[in-house]
């Protein structure tokens, strides 16, 4: 995983939680790291760890951190200008959601060792779609829900996700039916 | 190069593939603009003139289309009039030679710019990279950031770094001038200094354990401990050690402890031994210091050599004054009693002097060896005190009547006032009490040329039961000087050599009193001004007696109440003592101090109701004393009582006016009795007829009665003398039984006044052995005992005594039992 996950798990505990948390995370989890370098690789068993460090010390389920991370990432994350592309990648919730294969080709030629997911759009409507999440990760399924519900805090559309698919339930892939309301603004 | 077929597109190809195209004519007029553009630059629209809304910036060439088309080899930058955007690309000749066409894409150098030029990715071709571009140049950004974080990070924490080496470096100096210190103590430490660490295994020591313990430098590391101990230590040390780190219980640490050590030759060497615990460290460590106190146990083994042989010498001086006493004494009381014998005989006026001289001498000798064998005692500790229960005001009265004839032989004014504190019962020693009043009483005595000797005594109390008492014995004498005060209490010494020339004495009297005070709980202390006098004043603790035996008081003096009373005396001692003692009797009082003042007092009419004069006061003679008298007014003069010196005799002559004399020192019951017969009041008892005056010359039938006073005690052989004497006896002296028993062999006695407890041979023994060898009723054996207990009586009866009298002594019992006593016939 690239340092700007870790980096902006950091951000998202020190925002909500203090410095001093994120110090005892990072003990609990064994991660003697100062500052995650953003375009360097750390392997996927630190940002694990990080996870179920955060759930011990901050006594919450690791599920609910990930939806929040979600969220950070999208707001927060975008926001401090490493998503400056991201806000270029669509005018509105469905053409953002659209443009997300695309969206991860160009990342995985700049990134060359990132495995990023795929995601594949279907049964595309004015006001729905079907997202397929593809990942060779696994147990990432509540960052994916905090992502969308970031993006539709993002563009100001209330947004409803369904799972329909659940891999962790043995499904091949997860697949999420998402809807909104027509675009608050364009 | 090889000519490629040429390719047409389709119109809708040509704008997905270039949504940034831009085609113009000759006139630069623009022919056509992609979708994108025209989202970017509204104005740039079909017709409009290239030049008014664009700036060529790259190329440098004139905006002309002739030499636009020829730097299709060229980049090509155009720019908004108003900087809004620019444009990068390329130009290419269309297939129609009167137009060319310009394809690009907007040049952005920041993610943001794109969303602020109102595009999306959607406005950028795929193929074209300038969006991906954006992002790897974002991630850099990004990148830098980070690493500038890390800088930053870096940089505060080698800043800390650095503190952290200078506190480091700090304490390193601080460290190491500590160790320094350490070392130098350690090596140059007389003690042994020794670490062992928990297995007992020794970590460190000083060279002083090396040399104490006889090994090479070096040698004692990486060993164990107990190879410095003798078995079985040596075995069990290990034991120890593991007990304590197992229990923590204590048996050496902290506490210092004379152990053994083992030399590396075998030798065994005594050693103090103090072990602490070393904190910190990664293991348990101890260390201890040793002492090596070989000399010490040598110098306390030849001290206590020198204590037994000094004690063994002691012994035996104790001894040899013991034996001496007794040799010394025997022939002396031979001669005491042999002179009392002469003294029996017809002896002309000058025989019977030196006959007077020779035993005055001897008795003067025997109170000398007394003294050296009571100090000997003190100072052997085997001096007891008695716990007797007795009134110290007659005790100290019964002191003061013994110096009263020395006093008067040198006109001196003797005086003594109790006050009111003192109880009149307590239980002590009456026979010490006495001894170191008569002792301070007669140094006053001896040491004041002219003036007054007075004694004070107060009570307070201490612990209860428990009261102290002082005494206070001034004097008006020749006083010590400062710088030889201390020396006074020292054995064998007075204030200054020439004085045991002039006055005599062996200088023990105050050594012994002091120590006598001290023996009582008590302190003697002494305040002296050369020429001025002295104070000798001494405390003493006494039991308040759990039974007050104080007679009660005479129902007469009750009378005496409201009656006024002039006191006149030159002494303000004895105006304050009378003034004092009548007052108590609730007499009212006024004082004068000279013969006129009472004239003055008297003619003033302020009336008494009687007067009590000093006979001094009045004249030197018979005569000029009657004539003061009679000056008084008759009706006033009716009640007058004198104040005659000790021994005086003149009373007979008298005027009738004078109703009573009161011997001096002034004493509690006297000043009573006179005061009783100023005002014709019924007088206790007259002590069987006493004289106001003591008594005259002895009758001869007294003296023909032979006594022994058997009496250990000096002070009390001198009390008792000196009753016996005012009974008209005299008496021989023996200090213990062995005594009497060595006078009765050399002479008969009528009467043996006989101490029950003395040392030696007590009276009881004395007595038995006595009627064993002598059967028969002479000599009469009068038992004299402080054992005022019920049993007493019968344990003397029983071992032969015929009667027993109390001590301390009171006249009128001698007096009684001496009137049964009947000379022995045969003589």
């Amino acid at each position: 995983m690239y340092g700007m996950v870790n980096k902006a798990l950091e951000g998202m505990v020190v925002d909500q939680f203090g410095e001093e948390a994120w110090e005892r995370i990072k003990a609990e989890a064994g991660a003697d790291i100062d500052v995650f370098i953003s375009n360097q690789g750390y392997p996927d068993a630190i940002t694990y760890n990080l996870v179920a460090a955060a759930s011990t010390v901050l006594n919450r389920p690791a599920t609910e951190l990930l939806e929040a991370f979600g969220v950070h990432w999208v707001v927060k994350t975008a926001r401090e200008g490493y998503g400056e592309l991201m806000e270029a990648n669509g005018r509105t919730l469905r053409e953002f959601l659209l443009n997300l294969p695309n969206f991860h080709a160009r990342v995985s030629l700049i990134f060359p060792h990132l495995q990023p997911p795929r995601f594949v759009c279907t049964d595309v409507t004015d006001q729905s779609l079907r997202l397929h999440y593809y990942s060779h990760r696994a147990g990432l399924t509540p960052l994916v829900q905090g992502l969308l519900r970031g993006l539709g805090q993002m563009f100001s559309t209330p947004i409803h996700i369904e799972q329909e698919a659940e891999r962790a339930a043995g499904a091949e892939h997860d697949i999420f039916r998402v809807s909104w309301e027509r675009a608050a603004a364009a | 190069m090889t000519a490629l077929p040429p390719l047409t597109l389709p119109p809708g190809s040509f704008a997905t593939a270039f949504p940034f195209h831009l085609a113009f004519d000759r006139a630069l007029v623009i022919t056509q603009v992609g979708a994108s553009l025209r989202r970017l630059g509204p104005e740039l629209r079909t017709g409009a003139r290239l030049a008014e809304i664009l700036t060529l910036e790259q190329p440098r060439i004139p905006l002309e289309f002739s030499t636009i088309a020829a730097s299709q080899h060229l980049l090509f930058v155009l720019a908004s009039h108003d900087s809004r955007f620019r444009l990068r690309g390329q130009v290419a000749p269309l297939t129609d030679p009167d137009q060319m066409v310009f394809l690009g894409s907007p040049w952005v150098t920041e993610p943001a710019a794109i969303r602020q030029l109102g595009l999306t990715l959607d406005d950028f071709a795929l193929h074209d990279p300038v969006v991906d571009l954006l992002q790897i140049l974002q991630s850099q950004r990004a990148t830098l950031a980070d690493l500038q974080k890390l800088t930053d990070r870096l940089s505060r924490q080698k800043e800390a770094l650095r503190e952290a080496n200078d506190r480091l470096a700090r304490q390193f100096a601080e460290l190491e001038r500590i160790q320094g210190l350490s070392r130098s103590i350690l090596e140059t430490a007389v003690d042994g200094i020794i670490t062992i660490n928990e297995t007992g295994v020794i970590e460190a020591v000083n060279p002083a354990v090396e040399r104490l313990f006889g090994y090479e430098s070096g040698e004692l590391l990486g060993r164990n401990v107990s190879m410095l101990m003798p078995s079985p230590v040596r075995e069990a040390h290990d034991g120890y050690l593991m007990r304590y780190l197992r229990t923590g219980q204590r048996r050496v640490l902290g506490i210092g402890r004379e152990v053994t050590g083992v030399r590396k030759d075998g030798i065994l060497i005594p050693l103090y031994l103090a072990v602490g615990e070393v904190t910190g460290g990664d293991r348990p460590r101890f260390t201890g210091i040793l002492h090596d106190i070989s000399e010490r146990q040598n110098a306390a083994r030849a001290l206590r050599a020198a204590k037994e042989s000094a004690e063994t010498a002691n012994r035996a001086k104790s001894e040899f004054l013991a034996n001496m006493s007794h040799e010394i004494r025997t022939p002396l009381n031979a001669v005491i009693g042999m002179t009392g014998l002469l003294l029996d005989t017809e002896l002309n006026p000058e025989q019977h002097d030196c006959v007077e001289t020779i035993r005055t001498s001897g008795n003067t000798l025997l109170e000398l060896i007394n003294d050296i064998l009571d100090f000997s005692k003190i100072e052997s500790g085997r001096l007891e005190l008695e716990q007797t229960a007795f009134d110290p005001r007659a005790c100290l009265e019964d002191a003061l009547d013994l110096v009263t004839p020395a006093a008067t032989a040198k006109n001196l004014e003797l005086a003594c006032w109790i006050d009111e504190s003192v109880p009149a019962q307590i239980i002590a020693d009456p026979s010490r009490l006495r001894q170191i009043l008569v002792n301070l009483l007669a140094n006053a005595v001896k040491f004041t040329p002219a003036g007054e000797v007075w004694v004070e005594a107060v009570a307070k109390p201490a612990v209860s039961p428990q009261i102290e008492l002082r005494f206070a014995v001034h004097d008006t004498g020749i006083g010590i000087a400062a710088d030889r005060l201390q020396r006074l209490f020292q054995p064998f010494s007075q204030a200054d050599s020439s004085i045991s020339r002039q006055y005599g004495g062996t200088g023990l009297g105050l050594a012994i009193s002091r120590r006598l005070a001290e023996l009582m709980d008590g302190v003697l202390e002494v305040e002296s001004k050369p020429d001025q006098g002295s104070t000798f004043a001494f405390t003493v603790q006494a039991l308040l007696a759990p039974v007050d035996l104080t007679l009660p008081e005479e129902p007469a003096l009750a009378a005496l109440a409201e009656r006024r009373l002039l006191v006149a005396d030159s002494h303000a001692i004895n105006r304050r003592i009378l003034e004092r003692h009548a007052r108590a009797r609730g007499m009212s009082v006024q004082t004068a101090a000279s013969a006129a003042e009472v004239m003055a007092l008297w003619q003033t009419g302020n009336p008494f109701d009687a007067a009590l004069l000093e006979l001094s006061l009045l004249g030197r003679d018979a005569q000029s004393r009657s004539n003061w008298l009679d000056q008084l007014p008759v009706e006033r003069a009716s009640r007058i009582g004198l104040m005659a010196p000790f021994g005086f005799r003149g009373h007979k002559r008298f005027p009738a006016c004078v109703q009573t004399v009161l011997a001096k020192p002034l004493k509690a019951a006297p000043m009573d009795r006179a005061l009783l017969r100023l005002f014709d009041l019924t007088p206790p008892t007259p002590a069987a007829g006493e004289p106001v005056i003591p008594a005259g010359p002895p009758s001869r039938r007294r003296e023909m009665l032979r006594i022994l006073l058997a009496e250990d005690n000096v002070v009390n052989q001198r009390v008792a003398l000196k009753l016996l004497e005012r009974l008209g006896y005299r008496a021989d002296v023996a200090s213990n039984g062995f005594e009497v028993l060595e006078a009765l062999a050399r002479q008969p006695y009528d009467l043996i006044l006989m101490d029950v407890q003395m040392p030696e041979l007590d009276g009881l023994e004395a007595t038995r052995r006595i009627r064993a060898h002598w059967p028969g009723p002479t000599p009469t054996i009068i038992a004299m005992t402080a054992n005022a207990m019920q049993g007493d009586r019968e344990l003397c009866l029983a071992a032969g005594m015929d009667g027993y009298i109390a001590k301390p002594i009171n006249r009128e019992e001698l007096r009684a039992a001496l009137a049964g006593v009947r000379p022995t016939p045969e003589r």
